[in-house]
């Protein structure tokens, strides 16, 4: 049996010159590289900042415990599903999104990604089904998303390791071009690149910007 | 959010400096913006614009009489969805100013670009307006602007946003250059994602390059609504 060995929460943190130039190019572009998130867009729910004091002790303590330095935000989601509470903190330049449902209980952590640092088998897979379902397509976000025992997603959290015991998939935000039709989709793949969950993003009106 | 809203401020204020010699409008601009969408990529937009004066002063200092009517603009566009957040466009504008029609041709590209906590929207104008006994304006506009949640990381239904753009308007006519820049800071609040009504200022300076300035300062009142 294939023996499972930690893995590095962040494989390319860091930014070099290089890279600065090119992204501070891209913004100027408008390129859509530096697109950090669009979960604005994916408005099933409607999530609001609270206060850390509203937010269940559970939640808190579990945050307290990463010993983090970073400005942690709270927030509140309510959807069809119910409340849940959300913790975002920014480490390594990375957005990072703990979610706990509306008692406080560990959901799952999702932290924000580039594409290199999705495994090569796993990138490939994903680009494999992404072009059987479109004519042209790009990654415009990618998330790695990690669901366990809340005590051993803290110990990744901390050590920036991920232990073998935990499940990754990528949540990745992508546009789509089929039939002459461009949209955005959210997919969840696994860790070995296979389709788990696809949803349509339904954009938010933007009249009030353009007229 | 603080250091953005303090940084806006500011902008406001070098803005909102006024000469004694310069010349001053202020009054109230309420706008009605009704959205149809005909297809998937075709929609149809018609706006109604309407602007009373408050207070008009002209160079000399003379100040003329307070609460008048000004105008009222009657525009329909046909735009086309050209990618998931642009679109082109074009329409025609009626103005009835002082019981005479004013004419204007429209055509516009806008880009809409999509950040975790804001929106950031580009829009290029042109337009050519034509008004009985003066030559055809030209002018070619470059509009900038963001929107914030108040809220949370969107604005959803119930909550409140911040909006502001900042446009610059190059105006020809018979041979002349005018540069005209808008500032436009406004608050709004989501009744629905297709339902939104906008209060806040709408500042705009313009002949400043040649002559005496002109100030005008309109307190705006917008509604959006999409069919």
């Amino acid at each position: 049996m294939a023996r499972k060995q930690y893995r590095n929460l962040y494989p390319l943190s860091g930014c070099g010159c290089a890279q600065l130039f090119f992204l501070f190019l891209a913004f100027f572009l408008n390129g859509g590289i530096f697109e950090p998130s669009l979960c604005a867009q994916v408005k099933f729910e409607k999530e609001t900042r609270i206060k850390r004091t509203d937010v269940p002790q559970s939640a808190v303590r579990m945050i307290d415990l990463l010993e983090l330095d970073e400005k942690v935000r709270w927030f509140m989601e309510k959807s069809e599903n119910g409340v849940s509470f959300e913790a975002k903190y920014k480490r390594q330049n990375r957005l990072h999104s703990i979610e706990f449902d509306s008692i406080g209980r560990f959901q799952d952590a999702e932290i924000d990604i580039r594409e290199r640092e999705v495994p090569e088998e796993a990138r490939l897979q994903i680009h494999h089904h992404l072009k059987m379902e479109f004519d042209h397509h790009r990654l415009r976000k990618i998330q790695r998303q990690l669901t366990g025992p809340e005590e051993d997603i803290r110990r990744a959290l901390v050590k920036e390791m991920i232990p073998p015991g935990l499940t990754v998939r990528y949540e990745i935000i992508v546009k789509g071009r089929s039939s002459g039709e461009t949209h955005l989709y959210e997919y969840l793949f696994s860790d070995s690149g296979e389709i788990e969950r696809r949803a349509r993003i339904i954009l938010r009106n933007t009249d009030h910007l353009i007229y | 959010m603080m250091r953005l809203a303090f940084a806006s401020m500011l902008i406001l204020f070098f803005f909102v400096r006024v000469n004694s010699q310069d010349r001053l409008r202020v009054g109230l601009m309420p706008h009605v913006n009704v959205n149809y969408k005909v297809h998937d990529y075709w929609r149809l937009n018609f706006k109604y614009e309407s602007r009373q004066l408050m207070r008009d002063r002209d160079a000399f200092g003379n100040e003329n009489p307070a609460f008048r009517y000004v105008l009222s603009d009657f525009s329909l566009m046909v735009l086309r969805k050209t990618g998931l957040n642009n679109q082109v466009g074009g329409g025609y504008l009626v103005r009835i100013e002082r019981g005479k029609f004013i004419h204007r041709a429209t055509q516009q590209f806008s880009l809409v670009r999509n950040y975790r906590t804001f929106r950031l929207a580009h829009r290029i104008v042109g337009d050519q307006t034509f008004e009985m006994d003066e030559p055809i304006q030209w002018r070619l506009r470059y509009r900038i602007g963001f929107d914030v949640a108040l809220q949370g990381e969107s604005a959803d239904r119930g909550e409140f946003y911040l909006k502001m753009t900042n446009e610059y308007l190059n105006v020809f006519r018979g041979g002349k250059y005018d540069l005209e820049i808008r500032l436009v800071p406004v608050v709004g609040y989501v009744v629905e994602d297709h339902n939104k009504v906008e209060f806040g200022l709408d500042a705009r300076y313009d002949s400043f390059i040649e002559g005496n300035a002109r100030h005008s300062y309109w307190l705006r009142l917008g509604w959006f609504f999409s069919i």
